[in-house]
């Protein structure tokens, strides 16, 4: 055998051999573990006939999916983002004890602001008070 | 009856047709592009594909002037005269070094003249006969011979190189 492969693989480098006599060098590197260049050589050449297309294409699908999961993720954040800012008012308050303390604290200080203002048109009253006073001393005269 | 022939000889032929187109362009994504646009085409004759006398190489001519088709588009050099000449740069020994022998073959075999790493390719990876690849390269059959020839004396040399420099295995 050993003779029969290497007379096959000097006609082989000499671009003699047919079709089937190749055939027959790749299959005996194919079953022989041979580390020589040459076995090397006849795997590779195995090796590159083994590849399919659709080995290919599930590369680029994976690769494809990767880049439509990260453009459906990129945009759910931007969508999130848009309506998280559009819907945050930047004073809000998420605990309900501080908020009826906030909103505590805001009527009492309209009720204040409210009180203060009722002292004021009480004085307001002294004018009306004045003015009766003009119209009645306008009346006697 | 050319419908059967589309699916028993063009669509079995297809891996080879795409392993034949990316040792042409280099580009999985554009190989198969050049497949699924043959296919494509082939399937729009499929009627006639019973007047085709070898199927296989006629299949694999289209594939070969559609990847000319797409290298002249790009600007690249024209296929049929682009000469790769790397031989002597000493890449290869560079290489030799820090690769594996698979990478390494794949790396001497870029060096070699367009022409024959095309037919080395039918050749030796699609085990094609001599006169299959003379007809779907356009060539006669002794050169496509001579071309094989050169391959691989050439690819013996580089290997005889790195078992006198002792690299790899």
């Amino acid at each position: 055998m050993g003779s029969q492969i290497d007379n096959l693989l000097e006609r082989y480098w000499n671009g003699e051999t047919t079709l089937e006599e190749e055939a027959m060098i790749k299959s005996h590197f194919r079953s022989n573990p041979s580390l020589s260049n040459e076995g090397n050589y006849f795997r590779y050449l195995n090796k590159k006939g083994e590849l399919k297309m659709e080995e290919a294409k599930t590369g680029t699908k994976k690769k494809t999916w990767i880049s439509a999961a990260a453009t459906i993720t990129v945009g759910l954040m931007t969508a999130f983002l848009i309506i998280n800012s559009a819907n945050k008012d930047p004073f809000a308050v998420e605990d309900p004890e501080e908020a009826y303390e906030a909103t505590r604290s805001a009527l009492m200080m309209i009720g204040a602001g409210l009180n203060e203002g009722q002292t004021h048109a009480l004085e307001l009253t002294k004018f009306n008070k004045a003015k009766e006073e003009l119209q009645k001393e306008a009346q006697s005269e | 009856m050319s419908r059967n022939l589309y699916h028993k000889k063009i669509l079995p032929a297809s891996d080879g047709m795409y392993r034949y187109a990316l040792s042409i362009v280099h580009e999985p994504e554009t190989a198969r592009d050049v497949v699924q646009d043959c296919l494509t085409k082939i399937w729009s004759i499929r009627k006639d594909l019973d007047k085709v006398e070898k199927v296989n190489a006629w299949a694999f001519r289209i594939v070969r002037n559609r990847c000319i088709e797409i290298i002249r588009r790009d600007r690249y050099a024209d296929l049929d005269d682009k000469v790769v000449n790397m031989w002597q740069t000493g890449s290869v020994e560079q290489s030799a070094i820090t690769d594996d022998f698979m990478s390494w073959m794949g790396e001497v075999l870029k060096t070699l003249p367009a022409k024959q790493q095309e037919v080395f390719h039918l050749r030796e990876v699609e085990d094609m006969s001599y006169q299959d690849i003379a007809e779907t390269c356009g060539l006669s059959e002794s050169d496509v011979k001579v071309n094989i020839h050169r391959a691989r004396k050439k690819v013996k040399e580089a290997m005889q190189k790195i078992d006198a420099y002792g690299i790899a295995n």
